[in-house]
């Protein structure tokens, strides 16, 4: 069987998961707050795209949750990510987490929380350029 | 401004509020001229004007899910942390962070959404919900009023008839 995905919030990292997640076989299903948004992804991504804040329990059961097998949170809000992921897994038992966080001190705390994966953009991007960087100096 | 109280030391407030909005100002005020030691943390500078003329505790500008913030705000064992800002995710991930951090004595949060404690499974922090609040005291008044119209003789309404007369 397809495994399904659960994404929240975020416009354009949803748009290109969805679509990299798509073609390695998953069933997708999006949630966003932003009504735009939504006709936007629901034109561009082959799955279900639904209108509604998913921090909210009726929400996440529209989304069919309990059926997920992943849940990624992508929102801009570190406290909305968080909440989002602690329903995903205490209310619907979703298998495993994975969150996005703005505040590089919080990776500890949020797994500390049960979510599976915690992802700093600010720190991977920080060391992606360190490492350029670095790999620049070597060869000069 | 942030650096300077962040030189300063740690305040040992027996109470933090979390958010300054009317019922945080309105509880850290009254804690405050009962003469408890309060600290009000809101990322808003201006939301401290809504506290009391009289309000001697400390306040600090800044995000309540915040890690500088809080340790700013000196929590331990023996601190009430009570977490009413108009966010509702943001009062569950302070208290939260309060509890498994900083092992707050007491942690209360303010949640518009009942069905949301469950994300609280095991980790004995307490809510107050002000839907269920209200419903409760619709029922009581209901329970009143079908006591008001002679169904007080009902053992079921015996209950309801001796809330009613604790409160009179």
């Amino acid at each position: 069987m397809k495994k399904r995905v659960l994404l929240i919030g975020g416009d354009q990292k949803a748009q290109a998961l969805a679509t990299s997640l798509g073609a390695a076989g998953y069933k997708i299903t999006i949630i966003n707050k932003d009504h735009a948004t939504c006709r936007v992804l629901s034109e561009l991504v082959d799955g279900t795209v639904i209108h509604g804040d998913g921090a909210r329990p009726y929400v996440l059961d529209d989304a069919h949750a309990h059926d997920a097998d992943l849940a990624i949170a992508l929102t801009r809000s570190d406290e909305d990510n968080l909440v989002i992921l602690e329903l995903c897994k205490k209310m619907f038992r979703v298998q495993r987490t994975v969150a996005l966080v703005n505040d590089p001190q919080l990776i500890d705390f949020f797994r500390t929380m049960g979510v599976d994966s915690v992802l700093s953009p600010v720190l991977t991007i920080t060391r992606l350029i360190e490492a350029e960087a670095l790999a620049e100096n070597r060869r000069g | 401004m942030l650096g300077l109280l962040r030189r300063a030391r740690p305040a040992r407030g027996d109470v933090v509020v979390i958010g300054c909005g009317r019922l945080g100002a309105t509880l850290a005020s009254s804690l405050s001229e009962e003469g408890r030691d309060v600290t009000v943390v809101d990322r808003d500078i201006d939301a401290f004007r809504k506290l009391s003329p009289s309000f001697g505790g400390l306040t600090i500008a800044g995000s309540g899910t915040n890690l500088e913030v809080l340790e700013q705000a000196g929590i331990d064992a023996r601190t009430t942390v009570i977490c009413v800002t108009d966010k509702e995710n943001i009062n569950i991930m302070a208290a939260q962070m309060t509890r498994t951090l900083f092992e707050a004595g007491r942690v209360v949060a303010r949640l518009y959404n009942p069905d949301k404690a469950v994300v609280f499974e095991g980790q004995d922090i307490e809510t107050i919900c002000p839907v269920r609040l209200a419903a409760d005291f619709v029922d009581r008044v209901r329970a009143d009023a079908d006591r008001a119209e002679g169904r007080a003789d009902d053992p079921a309404d015996d209950r309801a008839a001796g809330r009613a007369e604790a409160r009179a």
